[in-house]
Parts: C-alpha cells; structure tokens; sequence
C-alpha cells in the first residue's frame, strides 16, 4: 500500500497548519473565523480518512471474495 | 518534480498576496495623514493667500508625494482645461482615475467629495469651516484606520503564508 505513510504526514501537516492559523486568528480577535477554520480543517481530515477506511473495506471485501 | 516546482510558486503567490494586503492595510492611515496635511495646507492658503484654486491645487501637488499629489496634479490639470465643468466635476474626475491606485477607501472618497462639493462656492469662512469639518471626520477615519492596521497587518502575512502552505499539503 504506497499511500499508507503519505497520508498520515498530510494529515498531520493540516492538522499544524490549521492549529498555527487557529492560534494566529484568535490571537487577532477573530475567534468566530478560527472556528471555522477549524471546522473545515476537521471536515477535509475527516473526508480523507473516510475515503481511506472504504478502501480498507474494499480490500477486505476482495481479499475474502465478497463479489457481489 | 514539477509537483514541487508547482506548489514551491503557489506558496510564494500565497505570500505575495498576503504581504499586498497587509501593504495595503499599512498605507492607509499614512495616506489618510497625507490627505489631513493637503487639507490643512489647503485651509491656509484659503485663510491666508489669494490665490485661485487651480494654483493652489498645483501647489499642493509639489508639496505632496505619490498618490495624494496625484489626486491634486490631476484636478490642477482639470481645473485648467475650462471646459465648463464644475469645480465638483473637476476634482470628481481626477480622484475616479487616482483613487483605485490608493489604498484609501469609500470613508475618505465621501468626505473628500463633500469638501470639493464647497470648495470655491462660497465665502472664505464658510469654506474654512467646511475644511475643519472634513478634517476632524478624516482623524476619526484615521484613528479607525490605525486601529485596523494594529489588528490586520500581521494577520493578513502569516495567513498568506499559512494559507499557501496548507493548500500544497491538501493538493500534494
């Protein structure tokens, strides 16, 4: 599996990016924007984990030949 | 490599467009002072000298720098043309072609325009006082104005870098 690592390092990265640009924003008095930049940050890790987790059933599912 | 060439220029347009914002938001309260110091030489040579307006336009157009000066170089020159517009129209023609190039926004347009609306229309008093009225409006502006840079300047760099960054992380 290539992607395995990479996609650990990019999530980990968006998650310091997303923390620095939270700090930064409240540090402005922009509390309400750095919410929701948290927010969108957590959607987008939350999008890929998920598209991650439907490969792992996808292999399951080919490695015990549930071929529907 | 051409991954690396690619997202090596997003995040330096990121950053350039983050440190043009927070140049923008650093040149207005400088600017709005260039335009309290041209209003407050304006109100002298109205007080004091007697000379018509277009001259005193040319005369702050030397004293001034960059953009202000232009503002007043370009009504001088509208004002000379004596094509039978008003002196409002004049002065309205020369800050439509400056003003996109200031970082001075709609507050400062409405008080300049209510000011040139007067300037030439009635008696050296009245005048003087449209001044000062326009002038303590333009320190409020200014005050806000300095405010926002306090706040915005540093904010508007790191998120450029920041935000270049995390978009490399997210299409890389």
């Amino acid at each position: 599996m290539p992607y395995n690592v990479d996609a650990v390092f990019q999530i980990a990265g968006i998650g310091i990016i997303v923390a620095m640009i939270h700090t930064i924003l409240k540090q402005m008095g922009k509390e309400d924007w750095a919410h929701w930049v948290t927010l969108i940050g957590f959607i987008i890790v939350l999008f890929m984990v998920a598209m991650l987790i439907r490969d792992l059933f996808q292999t399951i599912k080919n490695v015990f030949l549930f071929h529907s | 490599m051409l991954k690396l060439v690619g997202s090596f220029i997003t995040v330096l347009t990121s950053t350039w467009l983050g440190f043009h914002l927070a140049m923008q938001v650093r040149q207005r309260p400088k600017q709005i002072r260039q335009l309290l110091t041209a209003f407050s030489l304006l109100r002298s040579e109205i007080q004091y000298g007697n000379r018509p307006l277009f001259e005193i336009c040319k005369l702050i157009s030397v004293r001034e720098i960059d953009k202000i000066a232009d503002i007043f170089r370009f009504s001088y020159e509208e004002l000379q043309k004596n094509e039978g517009d008003t002196t409002y129209h004049c002065f309205h023609k020369a800050i439509r072609q400056v003003w996109g190039q200031t970082s001075l926004k709609g507050t400062e347009k409405e008080i300049f325009l209510d000011l040139c609306s007067v300037l030439g229309r009635s008696d050296r008093l009245d005048q003087i006082q449209h001044i000062d009225r326009a002038k303590e409006q333009l320190q409020v502006v200014e005050e806000k104005a300095r405010l926002e840079q306090e706040q915005y300047e540093k904010m508007f760099r790191t998120m450029g870098v920041l935000g270049g960054v995390l978009v490399v992380i997210l299409l890389y």
